[in-house]
């Protein structure tokens, strides 16, 4: 099957009638659909589903508002598929102006010269091309892997699932009726050889065949057992792999005390400074006033010059000794002028005076300094403080939250995980064991059912009407035989190629030691260890890891069912065969991994088409698949109302920058833009 | 009875498009009735074996 174009017609963000046609070239076979976020890549993969199934993928948000919100209601919607299948092409629509659940579909088969007929079944028709319950393998959002594929609770369901997509679950079918019928014939056989030594071999024969099929019913519940058990195991995985972050929370816990301890030790540094600050300028404060007056007696002598004053006791003393005025003038002892002068040495200083008086003023005067600075300098200390204090909060609040999470992990218990896994492991290696053990069992039996029907053939050659009966039986056990070994063939084959891309994945991946194996249940296993060492299973994968082994899974998957409905004179067809329509495929994927998961697809499909935001859209992701690109379009949003987010969001495609918002239309909706046509 | 191996792939290919049509809801029916549309392909087939 190969898709060819879909019409879009009021659906949503597409306002109108809007159409993309899909690259059908094999050596061209990626169309490429750029639109960033609720521009309507989403609606258009849901648009496609809903007009093959009438119904919407898991997760589609408001599913009963399909028609635009631009368009009045009760105008028509609807939804046209073009496709090619078998070398036929068909035209599915689906239509309505009511709800999305009552439109109607019509399938119109293209004749030669260009006529159309249309089918009488169209559901019916669908279902035959493309089952609904195979669909979500062929369209679906990258995010939907992780929740529905290959890992998770889904895992039996999946199993399922992927053998329905193989075509397994039909020849299971078709083995359990025919031997149904066959037991109905071998009823017939008694009947017509009763009281010979037939009904002996018989009835041996069908004790024989009963206990082989008791034991592949069993084999059946091991195997749903195992599946089970794959199950709880990826489980128990997950969980030690969440626990396995504790070791980096750890990690954290020891850089946020390193540096509380730090911003402590810093706050205990700062208050010490402004004790001494305090201790320092709180004297300075108490004393400002005396300094102040100090100071200012002080200066007001030097300035009224009694400091240092004229009168100096020596010079007074000198002059009364030698009785000899400085003018030259004698000043007789006893005289008026002696007695003056004699006088004068009470109100005279001497050096020390002076000096004291100098000293006093020097401290004065450092006290009203200290005083002036101190305002400033706590106001200082004091911001330093509060910041300090700010990254303590910060710190210890840290230390809190990591306590938190390390207790939540600790409550999980990563010991006891792991033993949990241990036992896992033991019971799956009794499960695989009995596995084992029971079909040795069936082949034993088969050996003696193969001698008994050599002895019934025997016994029966003579009767033509056992003759008759016996041929039904012969043809029912050929049919039966053959569609086993193609099961069990076509099985083994399928999952040797799944396990030789997963492993061409993984050699090119950052993983490149380990190997990938694919179990019976379809359950994806990591191993590291050389040739010649014991394999070990790796437990624990990132998720970016598993989100590109099961893309890969799935294309591989795919591609399987292309090679088999390839293969000339297959018995067992694939359940369906279809183009991967894959909405934000890489997620969480680095871009070195984008490019891998890319071109593991491009390989293994037939048409792709994929739908990319920016973050998808990465150097490495073009330069993988450029050459292989057909038609590429983009979605450009427009919006009425800037401010319902006018950031400018562009992208680079080529060498051509796309404005994929713009913000001056009269509605809001969204416009397809062809912008590269491959031939 | 000689069965070609031929014959058994085109008989096969037959059932399975009954099993198919079944499973998938091309045809609706009781697992009753899709046994019995076996039963008839297996007798056209044998039908077909003894000519």
């Amino acid at each position: 099957m190969k898709l060819e174009k879909v019409t879009l017609s009021n659906i949503r963000q597409f306002v109108g009638k809007q159409t993309i046609e899909f690259s059908i070239d094999a050596r061209k076979k990626v169309t490429l659909i750029h639109g960033p976020n609720t521009v309507g890549k989403t609606t258009l993969l849901n648009a496609i589903y809903w007009c093959f199934y009438g119904e919407f993928l898991e997760g589609f948000n408001e599913p009963g508002r399909l028609r635009s919100d631009e368009v009045a209601p009760g105008e028509e919607y609807s939804v046209e598929v073009k496709f090619e299948h078998g070398g036929k092409h068909y035209i599915i629509e689906r239509k309505t102006s009511g709800s999305p659940e009552d439109a109607v579909l019509t399938v119109l088969q293209q004749q030669n010269a260009g006529r159309s007929l249309p089918h009488p079944q169209p559901s019916l028709l669908i279902q035959q091309i493309l089952p609904q319950q195979l669909a979500i393998f062929f369209f679906f959002a990258g995010e939907m892997i992780k929740k529905g594929f290959s890992t998770g609770a889904n895992q039996v369901k999946t199993t399922e699932a992927i053998r329905a997509v193989l075509g397994f679950k039909l020849a299971e079918q078709a083995i359990e009726d025919l031997k149904e019928i066959r037991k109905k014939k071998q009823k017939e056989l008694q009947a017509v050889s009763a009281g010979t030594d037939l009904a002996r071999i018989s009835s041996d024969l069908s004790e024989a065949e009963e206990f082989v099929d008791l034991r592949g019913k069993q084999l059946g519940d091991l195997r749903a057992a195992t599946a089970q058990l794959e199950v709880q195991r990826r489980e128990a995985f997950d969980r030690l792999r969440d626990m396995e972050s504790s070791s980096k929370l750890q990690q954290r816990r020891d850089v946020n005390e390193r540096q509380l301890k730090h911003v402590r030790e810093l706050l205990g540094a700062t208050l010490l400074a402004r004790q001494n600050l305090i201790n320092e300028i709180g004297g300075a404060l108490f004393l400002l006033g005396s300094a102040k007056s100090a100071s200012m007696l002080i200066s007001e002598a030097v300035t009224k010059k009694r400091i240092p004053s004229p009168f100096d006791k020596t010079f007074v003393e000198d002059i009364l000794k030698s009785e000899m005025c400085v003018c030259e003038r004698p000043v007789k002892s006893g005289s008026n002028e002696y007695r003056a002068i004699a006088s004068l040495i009470n109100s005279a200083t001497d050096e020390s005076t002076i000096n004291k008086a100098l000293s006093v003023r020097g401290v004065a005067e450092r006290v009203i300094d200290n005083a002036s600075r101190a305002p400033k300098a706590l106001q200082s200390i004091l911001q330093q403080q509060i910041s300090v204090q700010g990254q303590v909060e910060h710190y210890e609040q840290e230390e809190e939250r990591i306590r938190d999470l390390l207790k939540r992990h600790e409550a999980q218990n990563v010991r006891e995980t792991e033993l949990q896994l241990e036992r896992m492991e033991i019971v799956l290696r009794e499960l695989i064991a009995n596995k084992q053990r029971t079909e040795d069992e069936i082949e034993a039996k088969k050996s003696e059912i193969a001698r008994l029907k050599l002895e019934l053939e025997r016994a029966q050659a003579a009767s033509p009407q056992i003759e008759q009966v016996r041929e039904g039986l012969e043809l029912i056990e050929a049919l039966v035989t053959k569609l086993e070994q193609e099961l069990q063939t076509v099985e083994k084959r399928g999952i040797d190629r799944i396990t030789e891309v997963l492993n061409d994945v993984v050699a090119k991946s950052t993983r490149q030691k380990y190997s990938a194996t694919v179990t019976s249940e379809y359950v994806i296993r990591l191993h590291r260890g050389d040739e010649g060492t014991e394999r070990r299973p790796v437990l624990v994968l990132s998720s970016g890891e598993q989100r590109l082994l099961d893309l890969c899974f799935i294309s591989a998957l795919v591609a399987v069912c292309r090679e088999r409905e390839e293969e000339k004179n297959a018995v067992l067809l694939p359940g369906a065969v279809a183009p991967l329509v894959v909405d934000a495929p890489f997620g969480e994927l680095d871009p070195e991994y984008q490019a891998l998961a890319a071109k593991t697809m491009m390989n293994l499909s037939d048409q792709l088409i994929l739908l990319l935001s920016k973050t998808h859209w990465t150097p490495e992701v073009d330069a993988t698949i450029r050459s292989f690109v057909g038609n590429e379009y983009i979605f450009i949003g427009h919006r009425k109302d800037p401010a319902l987010g006018a950031e400018s969001i562009e992208i680079k495609v080529g060498q051509t920058i796309y404005q994929q918002m713009r913000y001056e239309s009269d509605k809001d909706c969204t416009e397809i833009q062809s912008i590269g046509r491959g031939k | 009875m000689k069965i070609e191996e031929s014959k058994i792939r085109e008989a096969l290919k037959q059932i399975l498009r009954v099993e198919r049509d079944h499973i998938f809801g091309v045809k609706t029916g009781s697992a009753l009735a899709r046994k019995r549309e076996l039963e008839q392909e297996l007798d056209k087939v044998l039908t077909e074996l003894r000519k």
